[in-house]
């Protein structure tokens, strides 16, 4: 498989992505592997059921707002370029090499976007109680997450429009240490 | 940590120059426990009387008994006089900002033991059968006394502290510094100092018998095993000071902690190898296999013994008292039981704490959450204090053998030894880690590495006939720990600052946001591996969740279901917003913040209150239909009838009295007020469900959100009808005084209490507070406690 994938990138396509989003070569290839094998279609790109194969991701309370995370407005298929941009946001931070697809900020954005269930860059209640059904699913009284998702709008909110948008998103987190929580090792 | 008693130990020799004391003679019996308070050779049996006179006589007034009483007499006067000790040292401010308190402690200690010293106290050679009767007996250090008693507590508390994301984050470069770092420091510290001894460098030691050798190989390496373990006491007392980010601290905290299964694996080992005449190779193998059997089997068993106290805590709902205990009791059994079969103990101690934090320290009630949290506390500090109070009492003494090359050949290596091994693993830790550990903290973890009582003690258990240069060794020991402690450990604070370490966080409160998306951001990330394919981190941490939430949860929760870190989270933070509603009003006036008041979310009085309604119709210029309190803004302070100032007389009475005599209320209708209110809580159904008397029923109060809310609602309700009542009173007498000034003064009323009630201590004791001033609304109630009176309402509390 390995093989096959490192025939199908060529030099120039790597040097590009290495451009973009700073992966090493090694890093590249490998992550190609992954593409290919989940590519079941053989097409060179993936749509949300390629992902949705996945065992684990299709258990993931979350699991749809991730693969949805991974696809443009209206776009039903991704390509090895646009997929590697999406994961270039969880490189680790380094602080010699500037990067601008895993600042603090695109890292916060790409988790605005598991809230922002409708694309208008505010969070409503309803949305927020969504996210929260899926997370804590029937533990919990609707009475109980209503009040929470409330709470929660009220402590991030700060025009008082009873919404949360990305400015606020980003206050609100101030203090999280995204750059370490949002961040993976990806192998080389 | 588990000491064995090496065959040999038991037949330890006092040392031959000191001739008060007699040869003795042992046999293979284990010695006597030399760290509990023995009993006295002349005390009689227990239940016995003991009569101090050979001849009887009758009855006596007083008696000295100090044969029978004074041994616990002086253990716990030690045990107070450490405690105070701190307490003097934390008012002494110029010190204490400069120096760690665990120097101090020392200091204390070289102090006492000159005293003692000078006294011609004779100094304990750890065999309390010497004890002689009638003598002043002072506690001393044994490694017994510090490995069963003073060391647990510690353990337990750290272990408690343990559980924390931090310490799961870095737990795997945590095991690489504790294993694979303790081992480094042994051999090449053993095997340089035996290098240094064969090239020349270091010379003959001398002995006991006045003759003096070349250390030995094995020597060496007994040596090295004891004196490069990080000792969690002392890395504990100076780290808590100096307040590092809580990554570098859970790596260097958590390194000194685990290293203990190393440690006893290697001294043990070591101290056989030197015992035996020849070593073969299947005694190598045995040491690989003890070392997992110590770390594993201390954790599991540990594991074992949490997992048990939640089970037990699923049922004492009605025996709250044993819940302090069964948490305590078993946590210290593990302990015990680990070192029974010489397995590390506080491995064991550190996973029953873990399994406790998890499970049963949710299922007790919140008095025996704190209970248990401050029960930790104040003993592991108390043993803290006494372990470096003991350090220093072991100083002065004659026992020491001082030879300059040993002793700084010894401190250099375990300097070099340190920093050669930390940046050597971290570099290793780094290829693997997402946070990277830069070079100042590196440095910081290497200078970190304070030696401490855990050395001390394993030296004291050598033995003179294995390891034949041990006083050498015991004082070298002392010298390394001194210096770490004192050297190292006074200059840390200055060196974090200067290498412009990250500092730890203000420890507030997460708020909603930030835990809701710690659990998105969880989800998320474990499913950004699976897409990449690299299970890692995030994978093994939702794993863990689920099945914790599935199955664990379900056996060891008494209600699993409520138990989620949002909900919990939003039923503390709502819990705390409602205590500010409470006393929100109170505080306000005393500060002369009134201004805030206008912010209705500050002050949210239900609008259906009857009472607001009745009272608020007659208010001239009250804006706001809601609460009286709008007025508070319009009016500047200076338009009181009073100066300003007398508002923040902590007195009530006083500020009353400055005020028109109108709405003055005498003492005696505010001890009427307080009977009524007594009485209106001791009737009222929630008090009746919760204040049954059991013996065993610790006196909860009920943190239930419902519960709570319901209260508020009953005392905004007294607040508005106070102000009311008080209003009505004024508006006949001083028109000029509006609804501002009147609840000022109704509140005014509650500061009495309020001040009394420890400030903020205790959600209980402040709770009466606000209603106080209420109950002279409720006049019916009145007409039931006519007569009664008493002079202050703070017996009310």
């Amino acid at each position: 498989m390995g093989n096959r994938s490192s025939l199908l990138l060529r030099d120039e396509e790597i040097a590009q992505i290495q451009e973009e989003t700073g992966f090493t070569p090694n890093q590249i290839e490998r992550l190609y592997s992954r593409f290919t094998s989940l590519d079941r279609g053989d097409c060179g790109t993936l749509s949300r059921e390629d992902f949705l194969r996945i065992p684990e991701l299709a258990i993931n309370p979350l699991g749809d707002r991730i693969v949805h995370a991974f696809f443009e407005d209206g776009a039903d298929r991704v390509n090895f370029r646009q997929f590697m941009q999406v994961l270039a946001r969880f490189r680790p931070i380094k602080k010699t090499k500037d990067n601008k697809l895993n600042s603090r900020e695109q890292k916060l954005r790409f988790a605005f976007k598991m809230y922002d269930l409708d694309n208008d860059d505010k969070v409503s209640r309803d949305e927020l109680l969504a996210i929260l059904h899926m997370m804590v699913g029937a533990n919990i009284s609707e009475e109980q997450l209503t009040s929470i998702a409330e709470r929660t709008i009220m402590e991030a909110d700060q025009n008082g429009d009873q919404m949360i948008s990305f400015e606020e998103f980003c206050k609100a987190l101030e203090r999280t240490d995204v750059e370490q929580k949002m961040s993976i090792r990806f192998l080389n | 940590m588990s000491e064995q008693w090496p065959s040999g130990q038991n037949n330890y020799q006092p040392p031959t120059y000191d001739p008060r004391y007699p040869q003795p003679q042992f046999g293979d019996y284990p010695p006597p426990p030399p760290g509990l308070p023995p009993f006295p050779v002349a005390a009689p049996a227990p239940g016995t009387i003991h009569i101090e006179t050979e001849e009887p006589h009758g009855i006596r007034v007083a008696n000295w008994r100090w044969t029978e009483v004074g041994l616990f007499f002086t253990f716990t006067a030690f045990i107070v006089i450490c405690g105070l000790a701190k307490v003097a040292f934390h008012h002494a401010h110029w010190l204490s900002s400069r120096l760690p308190e665990s120097c101090l402690m020392i200091i204390i200690g070289v102090a006492v033991g000159g005293v003692l010293y000078l006294c011609g106290v004779p100094e304990p050679e750890n065999k309390e059968d010497k004890v002689v009767p009638d003598e002043f007996h002072l506690p001393t250090f044994t490694p017994r006394l510090f490995f069963l008693i003073l060391l647990p507590p510690v353990i337990l508390e750290s272990a408690y502290s343990l559980y924390n994301r931090a310490f799961a984050v870095n737990l795997y470069t945590v095991l690489l510094y504790a294993v694979v770092g303790t081992l480094f420091n042994t051999f090449t510290i053993g095997l340089l100092l035996y290098a240094l001894s064969e090239a020349g460098a270091i010379g003959r030691l001398p002995v006991d018998s006045g003759s003096s050798v070349f250390v030995t190989l094995p020597d060496t390496m007994v040596f090295s095993s004891l004196i490069s373990a990080v000792d969690p006491v002392a890395v504990l007392a100076i780290f808590q000071e100096v307040g590092v980010n809580q990554d570098l601290y859970y790596l260097l905290f958590g390194e000194s902690l685990l290293n203990d299964a190393v440690t006893v694996v290697l001294y043990t080992t070591m101290v056989t190898f030197a015992e035996l005449p020849e070593v073969h190779g299947e005694q190598y193998v045995l040491a690989v296999l003890a070392f997992f059997t110590v770390s594993l089997g201390g954790l599991s068993l540990g594991v074992v013994f949490g997992l048990v106290t939640a089970l037990l805590t699923r049922t004492t709902e009605e025996v709250r008292v044993v819940e302090p205990l069964a948490v305590l009791g078993i946590a210290y059994l593990s302990y015990i039981t680990a070192e029974l079969f010489h397995f590390s103990g506080i491995i064991s101690i550190i996973g029953c704490g873990l399994a406790q934090s998890h499970y049963a320290l949710r299922n007790i009630s919140s008095k025996s959450f704190t209970t248990v949290k401050y029960f930790t506390k104040m003993v592991s500090s108390t043993s803290d204090a006494i372990i470096f109070l003991f350090l220093g009492m072991v100083l002065v003494s004659d026992r020491h053998v001082w030879h300059t090359g040993f002793v700084s050949w010894t401190l250099l290596l375990c300097l070099v030894c340190r920093f050669g091994g930390v940046l050597l693993l971290t570099g290793l830790a780094n290829m693997f880690r997402v946070k990277k550990i830069n070079l100042q903290e590196q440095f910081i973890m290497g200078y970190g590495g304070l030696r401490g009582a855990i050395a001390f003690s394993l030296v004291e258990m050598l033995d003179e006939n294995t390891v034949r240069p041990r006083h050498v060794f015991l004082t070298t020991t002392l010298v390394v720990i001194l210096f770490t402690i004192f050297f190292q450990g006074a200059t840390i604070k200055p060196l974090v600052k200067l290498l412009n370490i990250e500092k730890s966080k203000q420890d507030c409160q997460k708020t909603l946001n930030e835990e809701m998306n710690d659990n998105v951001i969880g989800h998320m990330m474990a499913g950004i591996e699976e897409i990449v394919g690299v299970r890692g981190d995030f994978y093994i941490r939702r794993k863990w969740e689920y099945i914790d939430e599935v199955y664990l949860k379900r056996i060891f929760l008494r209600d699993a279901n409520r138990d989620n870190s949002l909900t919990r989270l939003y039923e503390k933070q709502a819990l705390a917003q409602h205590f500010a509603h409470l006393y929100g009003p109170v505080t306000l006036v005393e500060d002369h913040k009134a201004t805030i008041l206008h912010n209705g979310d500050v002050l949210d009085v239900e609008g259906e209150d009857v009472g607001t309604q009745t009272s608020t119709e007659g208010l001239a210029g009250l804006a706001d239909q809601r609460f009286p309190g709008v007025q508070l803004r319009r009016r500047s302070p200076f338009d009181w009838p009073g100066s300003a100032g007398e508002l923040r007389r902590p007195s009530s009475v006083a500020a009353a009295a400055a005020r028109p005599s109108a709405y003055r209320m005498s003492a005696q209708e505010v001890a009427e007020s307080t009977e009524t209110l007594r009485k209106a809580f001791r009737a009222s159904p929630y008090q009746k469900y919760c204040g049954q008397y059991g013996r065993h029923a610790v006196d909860d109060e009920s943190l239930d959100l419902s519960d709570q809310l319901k209260r508020r609602h009953l005392t905004a309700r007294r607040i508005t009808s106070m102000a009311a009542l008080v209003h009505r009173s004024t508006h006949v007498s001083d028109p000029s005084l509006g609804a501002a000034g009147a609840l000022t003064a109704a509140l005014g009323l509650g500061q009495l209490p309020r001040r009394q009630a420890n400030s903020g201590e205790s959600p209980v004791g402040r709770s009466v507070c606000l209603p106080l001033m209420g109950a002279p609304s409720c006049e019916g109630d009145r007409t039931m406690t006519a007569g009664r009176s008493e002079p202050s309402p703070s017996h009310f509390l």
